[in-house]
């Protein structure tokens, strides 16, 4: 059987990728929906008190950041910038790593301000959503653990993941700014 | 990647790369259709301690009904374990049994190889969604020793009956939360494989029209699939917190120790998925049965076009019809009616496809071997089905019939008959391209005949008692004086499900014995024009030495510009066969 | 072979519909509704599936291949072809989809959604349990609430006949249906939720009453009695269950779990919702 290219298959890959951030979508589309259901319901607003909305707003930054730093390290590949690029990767990476400490800090301040798991039903679903997201982070740490240990490929598999990075931090933008209007 | 590494070689050398953890997808399929079939068989054998309650309410279980189960119970039914059973049996036959033969086996199967190409995707993927099958398998039986036994809430699970307040003692119904979170996650990696491979993997000529309808109802499927399970999963994930550490999404009332949830919120979420579910499980077989039509009519496939056009169409409006399950619940008037025109409006695609069925028929040539007479079968039982539809869309009929056994009748003749139907009609015609033999003509004509007369009597009875008032889910009808008259017919449901079940012994009977006989088919036993008859069995890893051309479409039969023969291979050029 | 030959002869033959059964006798007012466009439904559909019958036993037969017969090569993708399906599929439609739809959007305007107001209308809640039902009547003074207020044997209903009945469902723990077979009554009682019904009995007599959504182990056993009588018999039984009058609206005992029966406050009942 005749070989599939190199380029056929990322064309695959970033068709599969694509799917995959459908599926994401509608996962997170329904416990977003969910919120807004219950909140309906209970006349409420989502509130983070004291310094846990800033904790979290430095994590939405931090998270930002990560995907500033991937484009760049995506920009130095490129431009065939190998050391750079490492840099950038690395940056990537541990800030990413940082967002998570970040989102259990977050947590842990919740908690200790009084709003712990199984409190209230709207500050429940945040710690459902901003978990269900931090888990599909960690699936994207995996992602770029990988990129990083793989040799050899052409950039294609830097961009497809860079893809989904992408939209994971577009996806906590969105849900973070909509459960707290 | 992957897919370089695979055309290479046959790098797959040892037993366990080779049957075990293999990435190959026809190997795949085999271990989805053993899986399926097992459960299959477990769900049928739980449908029948179901009927034997419902006909000889707490009398003992005979011991070739398995009754050394019930011994601790006196070798009765309890009402806890008949709540367990018919749980447990919708559960294992839609995502245990239908979805891993329909989906997982002949998707796996049928989509490489007749679109064209070397296997799927992402054939590591493809492991991975069998497997983590089989760890939800796992996770789903091993609720059977725990002490309180399996879930119990019914396979929709409704909080606040699921949740810990529900009073469902024990951790069934939690185990059941998590297999089926499992099972979700194995399904969204086969649509995606499944989606990536019919958009990027067609051979050269293989257009989206050219593609056997088989593939267009897998792929419809995989879209469902794609965009609804995910939706399933978050309302799981948020019962399975319900039940696990002390959330209350789902409890309203005096269940709800803190903020009230709201109990329909989980129906909404359940049902937003469960309608696009059901079409999920048929379109395989619509597309299956268009195909073998085709095949057995020797006759293209009436109105092709039409027909895939009317299977999207009816994919796109199952996603905005999820209410009519609802009717009961009370909501807004203004939403009932929206839900039920709207479920009215599938009529006409619907409609259509089953017409263009019939125009296939219409002035062939039609040979009657096992997998038309399955067919033919499934035409019969997915009118009934169809039909019977209509009742429950309508929401002042359904105030009547909605949890009666009318339901149950009407969504077995659409789910169980005609599935069941339509997938042994695959498992038959498919049999010599999977494994190199036919399966017995004479068995498998009669294994048809006995199961056809058996389930018409059986879900056609079903539905005449609910249409009598019986409603679902209960011990013993008999307690009520406005059933009391239907104990008779209820028991004669249960013996044809006795018949029915007997019946599959001679589909094994036939697997086994044509395997043992290993008589070897001759290649393309049906003469089809489709790639998957291409290649002799074996089918090698890879599939094709060369990437297949298409020319034709799937259904060229009979034409009469081609000598010889009554077909015309997809991949064959019409000039060869026009000589003279 | 004796107890088979019994088993037969006692089969129900056809008296109505199409499904050899008979639909439960129906006492109430609006119900025929229900029953009608069921019947056209069932009318409707026979004809569409004979038809269906008809042509695929005609198919077999003629178009059998051991009779020699030879396909003919047609796609049935011809703009005709495609115009004569699409036109049966919104025959279909017409004829059975719109038709039933106009019934019963009538019927829900008309009946079902269409309140009864006024001095005659007996209002009653409704509140099932894990694993049975109960009932309160809001007494002389019509309000619920108040001290005066009735609240029968469980499992027992009364009504009058010839007086339309609003009740208002609620749950004390899951979710559970309100089935009145003989009146093709049917809501869900959803916990957290209020939610109205109404019917009127046209005789007397005493009728099931059923729970028609999955609440648990006992759910089979959830039956209740609903006795239409008339006018003077339903007050001289709101007076005797009246005299059962308890003193003390305590609720202490609600988390008493000797038996399913119990964990229901003596007296419970809920403010009535205005219902638009």
């Amino acid at each position: 059987m005749d070989k599939i290219t190199i380029d056929q298959n990322d064309q695959i890959v970033r068709t599969g990728i694509i799917l995959a951030m459908a599926s994401v979508i509608m996962l997170f589309g329904t416990l977003l929906s969910s919120f807004f259901v219950l909140k309906i319901r209970l006349v409420e607003k989502l509130v983070l008190p004291g310094n846990t909305f800033s904790i979290g707003l430095t994590n939405s930054v931090i998270l930002v950041c990560t995907s500033i730093s991937y484009m760049f390290a995506e920009k130095m590949y490129e431009k065939r910038k190998y050391s750079a690029y490492e840099i950038w990767l690395l940056i990537t990476i541990i800030s990413g790593y940082g967002f998570i400490l970040g989102q259990l800090l977050l947590w842990s301040e919740l908690t200790t301000a009084g709003i712990p798991l199984t409190r209230g039903q709207l500050s429940d679903m945040f710690y459902v959503i901003s978990g269900v997201h931090g888990l599909h982070i960690l699936c994207g740490q995996g992602l770029l653990l990988w990129v990083q240990l793989s040799k050899n490929n052409n950039g294609r598999r830097i961009n497809n993941v860079g893809l989904f990075w992408h939209f994971l931090t577009i996806l906590w933008i969105i849900m973070f700014t909509t459960v707290l209007v | 990647m992957g897919a370089n590494k695979i055309m290479s070689s046959n790098n797959q050398t040892s037993f366990i790369s080779k049957y075990i953890f293999s990435t190959d997808h026809k190997v795949i399929a085999k271990q989805f259709m053993a899986l399926g079939t097992f459960f299959l068989f477990f769900g049928g054998a739980m449908a029948m301690l179901i009927r034997w309650q419902l006909a000889y309410p707490e009398q003992k279980v005979p011991w070739w009904l398995l009754g050394f189960i019930f011994e601790k119970d006196g070798g009765i039914i309890t009402p806890d374990m008949y709540n367990q059973l018919f749980t447990m049996h919708g559960t294992i036959m839609i995502f245990w049994a239908i979805t891993p033969l329909l989906i997982g086996a002949f998707g796996n199967f049928l989509i490489p190889l007749q679109i064209g190409t070397h296997d799927m995707a992402f054939p590591k993927l493809n492991m991975l969604s069998f497997w983590t099958m089989f760890l939800a398998s796992l996770v789903l039986l091993s609720s059977y020793i725990l002490p309180n036994g399996a879930a119990s809430g019914g396979w929709t699970s409704y909080p606040p009956l699921s949740s810990p307040s529900g009073g469902i003692p024990g951790l069934g119904q939690t185990i059941w939360t998590l297999a089926l979170i499992l099972m979700g996650v194995s399904t969204m990696m086969g649509a995606i494989n499944y989606i990536s491979t019919v958009v990027r993997l067609r051979a050269r000529g293989m257009d989206y029209f050219k593609m056997p309808l088989s593939i267009w109802g897998l792929f419809l499927a995989s879209i469902l699939n794609s965009v609804f399970v995910p939706v399933i999963a978050a309302g799981l994930i948020l019962l399975l917190l319900d039940q696990t550490i002390g959330t209350e999404f789902f409890l309203a009332g005096r269940l709800a120790s803190g903020d009230p949830g709201d109990p329909l919120l989980f129906q909404h979420v359940f049902w937003i998925f469960g309608h696009p579910e059901v079409y999920i499980l048929i379109l395989p077989v619509w597309g299956i049965v268009s195909d073998l039509l085709s095949v057995f009519s020797r006759k293209p496939a009436y109105g092709y076009k039409v027909t895939a056009i009317a299977m999207s169409t009816v994919v796109a409006l199952s996603s905005l019809v999820w209410g009519h399950h609802m009717y009961t619940t009370g909501m807004s008037p203004l939403l009932g009616k929206s839900f039920m025109f709207l479920t009215l409006l599938i009529s006409i695609p619907s409609s259509m496809f089953f017409l263009n069925w019939l125009g296939t028929l219409w002035r062939g040539s039609l040979h009657f071997d096992t997998p038309m007479l399955f067919s033919i079968g499934v035409i019969w039982v997915f009118g009934i089905g169809g039909l019977t539809g209509l009742y429950n869309a309508t929401v002042t009929a359904d105030i009547y019939l909605h949890d009666t056994m009318f339901v149950v009748g009407h969504f077995h003749y659409t789910l169980a008959a005609s599935v069941m139907l339509g997938s042994f009609a695959a498992i038959y015609y498919w049999f010599p391209c999977m494994f190199g033999i036919k399966l017995d003509s004479m068995l498998g004509k009669i294994h048809f005949w006995g199961s056809f007369i058996s389930l018409n009597y059986v879900f056609f009875n079903m539905m005449a008692v609910g249409y009598a008032g019986q409603h679902r889910r209960i011990y013993n009808p008999s307690e009520y004086s406005f059933l009391k008259h239907l104990s008779g017919i209820n028991e004669w449901i249960t013996i044809f499900s006795f018949i029915l079940g007997a019946f599959q012994a001679l589909f094994l009977i036939n697997i086994i014995w044509s395997l043992f006989k290993n008589e070897k088919s001759e290649k393309n036993p049906w003469h089809a024009t489709t790639l998957e008859w291409t290649v002799e069995y074996p089918i090698p890893h890879g599939n094709f030495i060369h990437e297949p051309i298409v020319f034709n479409g799937p259904h060229e039969y009979s034409r009469p510009d081609i000598l010889d023969r009554d077909w015309l291979g997809q991949d064959e050029k019409e000039d060869d066969f026009k000589h003279g | 072979m004796k107890t088979l030959y019994n088993k037969i002869k006692s089969k129900h033959i056809l008296y109505s519909g199409i499904w050899f059964q008979d639909l439960p006798k129906d006492v109430s007012v609006d119900g025929y509704r229900i029953d009608n466009v069921i019947s056209y439904t069932d009318l409707i559909i026979s004809i569409y599936f004979g038809i269906v019958v008809a042509l695929l036993a005609y198919f077999i037969y003629q178009y059998r291949a051991s009779k020699g017969h030879k396909a003919t090569y047609d796609h049935g993708d011809k703009r005709k072809n495609v115009l004569v399906t699409g036109g049966l599929g919104l025959l279909v439609f017409f004829s059975v989809d719109v038709v039933i739809e106009t019934m019963a959007f009538k019927d829900l305007r008309e009946a079902f959604w269409n309140f009864p107001k006024g001095e005659n209308v007996v209002r009653i809640e409704v509140m099932p349990q894990q694993y049975a039902w109960n009932f309160c009547y809001p007494g002389p003074d019509n309000e619920f609430g108040t001290d005066d207020d009735i609240i029968p044997t469980q499992n027992q209903m009364h009504v009058p006949v010839n007086t339309p009945i609003v009740i208002q469902l609620a749950s004390w723990d899951v979710i559970h249906s309100f089935y009145l077979p003989n009146f093709r009554v049917k809501q869900d009682a959803v916990p957290g939720m209020i939610t109205p019904l109404w019917f009127q009995a046209k005789e007397t007599g005493v009728y099931d009453i059923a729970c028609a959504e999955l609440c648990g182990n006992g759910h089979y056993r959830m039956k209740g009695y609903l006795t239409v009588e008339t006018k003077e018999d339903y007050q001289s039984w709101l007076n005797e269950n009246s005299v059962q009058e308890t003193e003390s609206d305590e609720w202490d005992d609600w988390d008493d779990e000797e038996d399913d029966d119990s964990g229901v406050p003596e007296n419970w009942s809920w403010t009535w919702e205005p219902i638009k």
